[in-house]
């Protein structure tokens, strides 16, 4: 009998530590005092929430929404008739994002005034467009893993339309822009990313082959495409509106608990239905399997809910005030700070814990746990870095975007399959609450003070971080990968070299020899 | 490298045709080797696998199943975890004593930490190549 939801919470209490070390660092230095002890000692129990919460997560994931992912994808997949098959996946896609936490928050940050069509809000008009997206590209990388395409060629034809379509959309509709992109990254939160990894592990495990393992991941990144190109196209008939940044103030405790409860339960309550029908028409669990999940499902509740609550509460503020101190000391500490808790926050994300757990199941520990979390905290820094430089100049996120991806397409053609599989997922996971409520606010809390009296507006300058953020983990991972291709490579040439001996084909009788 | 490989097989598989055909068992100091088999809690998987790297262990894989104790209610409640790892791996004959007193280390960590490990002798192997791979001794 081994415990391994300790193992959870050491992994938590271990990403967590970093960012505690960076806040009290700046605090007691003096770089960025917070202005009230009280503030410090909130930051201290968010963070102690945050460890909890991302502990009781990670093990309700794996009881809980990994198994319902993957029952279902195999499921799913064994179902005779094709278009049941479509329908049911399209189903479950539109469903799962539309319930996403962090695509909510996306939408109600961003200011959409008027009503489009009647009857609906236009947030929500956009979500349901999102989910509508988000099920058509679920179900073509479904398709892709069935009828064993090439990722990267998939990749390069989804990525050209986007990029063709941005350039449009640049010309009608720029602002826009970011958030079509931010729609990609926030669609890939931290209810969709366990069950769609899990979803591509079971429909790869219902179709033998040695190509398995890279089928399992990849799923992701073509689905996440879905609501870029959704609301690129939407931004075509839509007139251009002002999104304009108010700065909102900091709720109070119980109003953010409150929030975060409802948030969580509209995120987790569809899937859950679905799989409880589902399952009682076709799966038939047995009960001890069920009642397993349904604990799991408790514990992912309440883990994201302490989660959320904590880093809303605890992390947001502080970071906010950090972002403007260091502003005010010297605009080029903001890029080198920036980095570094870019870098931190990106380990806290508690999706990037569910890939890497699959991960390490998937390769067997062939790909080592350390090595891909550190390429995507150097991803991550990077991102912030190359985010921060933009603030202080002030262009066009294209600049980045197009090479950026141009790039990693181009590396994903080199590097072995299941590295662009993996980067192109743990690009998307990358972005995920830690981003918006911790990175970001640094951002806003920096260029609040560059920019004042600049005119400069904020929303164009300050967001962006999350195309970013999905970008460069890329291009970190596949050249892991390319490190890890090349010195297989060597090892491969040394071994051939002495493979087969004079006389190799025969017995060796270990007990008879003349030792 | 399939071409490549498929040059060396031929070369290796013409058979052993001429009379001053040696067996190489007969010919040189054939070292001993064991099949060592280790079942641990999942946990406990890198522990084993950090031993087998540290004695120098050629060849060895994983399978991964479930224990059968009955400890249900931690099961359900996602609290425990029986999850077990088979360890299979080759090892000299002469490092058997040595894995033994570190196994038996490993599992008196701590009251968690049962397992079952043993040794199996392995009779003959086919291939001088094989062979030399598995004592770590070639050229």
């Amino acid at each position: 009998m081994s415990f391994e939801w300790i193992h959870k919470f050491k992994s938590a209490l271990i990403s967590t530590l970093p960012t505690i070390v960076i806040v009290l660092i700046l605090h007691f230095s003096g770089l960025a005092r917070l202005d009230r002890n009280l503030d410090l000692v909130f930051f201290l129990l968010a963070a102690l929430l945050v460890i909890i919460g991302m502990g009781l997560f990670t093990t309700g994931t794996d009881m809980a929404m990994s198994p319902i992912g993957e029952y279902i994808g195999a499921s799913i997949t064994s179902q005779r008739k094709i278009g049941l098959v479509i329908f049911l996946f399209f189903l479950l896609g539109a469903f799962i994002v539309v319930a996403e936490p962090d695509l909510r928050v996306l939408m109600e940050q961003a200011p959409l005034g008027g009503q489009w069509v009647p009857f609906i809000s236009n947030d929500w008009f956009i979500i349901i467009c999102i989910g509508f997206g988000f099920g058509a590209f679920l179900v073509v990388g479904i398709i892709r893993i069935l009828l064993q395409k090439s990722l990267v060629i998939w990749l390069f034809v989804f990525y050209g339309l986007v990029f063709a379509l941005a350039l449009g959309a640049n010309f009608i509709n720029p602002s826009f822009l970011p958030l079509s992109f931010d729609a990609g990254g926030a669609s890939a939160g931290t209810i969709t990313v366990p069950f769609i990894l899990a979803l591509g592990i079971g429909i790869a495990t219902t179709r033998s082959g040695k190509k398995t393992d890279e089928d399992s991941f990849g799923l992701i990144a073509l689905t996440s495409l879905g609501p870029i190109l959704v609301v690129m196209i939407m931004s075509f008939f839509i007139d251009d509106i002002d999104f304009a940044y108010v700065l909102e103030p900091n709720m109070g405790f119980a109003s953010i608990l409150a929030s975060s409860a409802i948030n969580v339960a509209i995120a987790i309550i569809p899937i859950t239905a679905f799989f409880f029908v589902y399952q009682s028409i076709a799966i038939h669990l047995p009960w001890k399997a069920l009642i397993r999940i349904i604990a799991g499902l408790i514990y992912t509740y309440i883990g994201l809910v302490i989660f959320l609550t904590a880093v809303n509460f605890g992390f947001l503020p502080v970071s906010k005030i950090v972002g403007a101190r260091i502003a005010d000391e010297s605009p080029w500490l903001v890029v080198f700070i920036g980095a570094i808790i870019g870098m931190f926050a990106v380990l806290l994300e508690p999706a990037i814990h569910v890939l890497i757990s699959q991960i390490e199941n998937i390769t067997e520990g062939a790909i080592k746990k350390y090595s891909v979390l550190a390429a995507i905290a150097i991803g991550a820094g990077l991102a912030m870095a190359l985010s921060m430089v933009r603030l202080l100049f002030a262009f066009s996120i294209l600049y980045y975007v197009i090479p950026g991806y141009l790039i990693a397409l181009v590396l994903a053609l080199f590097v072995p399959k299941i590295y662009s599989a993996m980067a192109f997922d743990a690009g998307r996971i990358a972005s995920g609450p830690m981003n918006s409520s911790f990175v970001l606010p640094f951002a806003i809390g920096a260029a609040i003070t560059l920019y004042a009296g600049s005119g400069r507006d904020i929303m164009t300058y300050a967001f962006g971080i999350n195309a970013l953020v999905t970008l460069t983990p890329v291009i970190t991972i596949q050249l892991l990968g390319l490190a890890a291709a090349m010195k297989e490579q060597k090892r491969i040439a040394l071994a051939r070299l002495r493979f087969i001996e004079e006389n190799d084909d025969q017995i060796i009788h270990l007990n008879e020899g003349i030792a | 490298m399939k071409r490549t490989n498929r040059k060396l097989l031929n070369g290796g598989l013409a058979a052993p045709a001429t009379a001053s055909f040696q067996p190489y068992d007969k010919t040189n100091a054939v070292k001993k080797l064991k099949l060592f088999i280790a079942i641990v809690s999942h946990s406990h998987q890198k522990d084993v696998l950090e031993l087998l790297k540290h004695l120098e262990v050629g060849m060895s894989f994983i399978t991964h199943g479930h224990g059968t104790g009955t400890q249900e209610i931690y099961e359900i409640l996602g609290l425990g975890d029986n999850r077990k790892d088979l360890v299979f791996a080759v090892i000299k004959a002469e490092n058997a004593a040595k894995f033994k007193a570190e196994m038996a280390a490993l599992f008196a960590r701590s009251r968690d930490a049962k397992g079952v490990a043993f040794a199996i002798d392995i009779s003959s192997v086919i291939g001088v190549s094989i062979y030399k791979y598995l004592t770590n001794t070639r050229q």
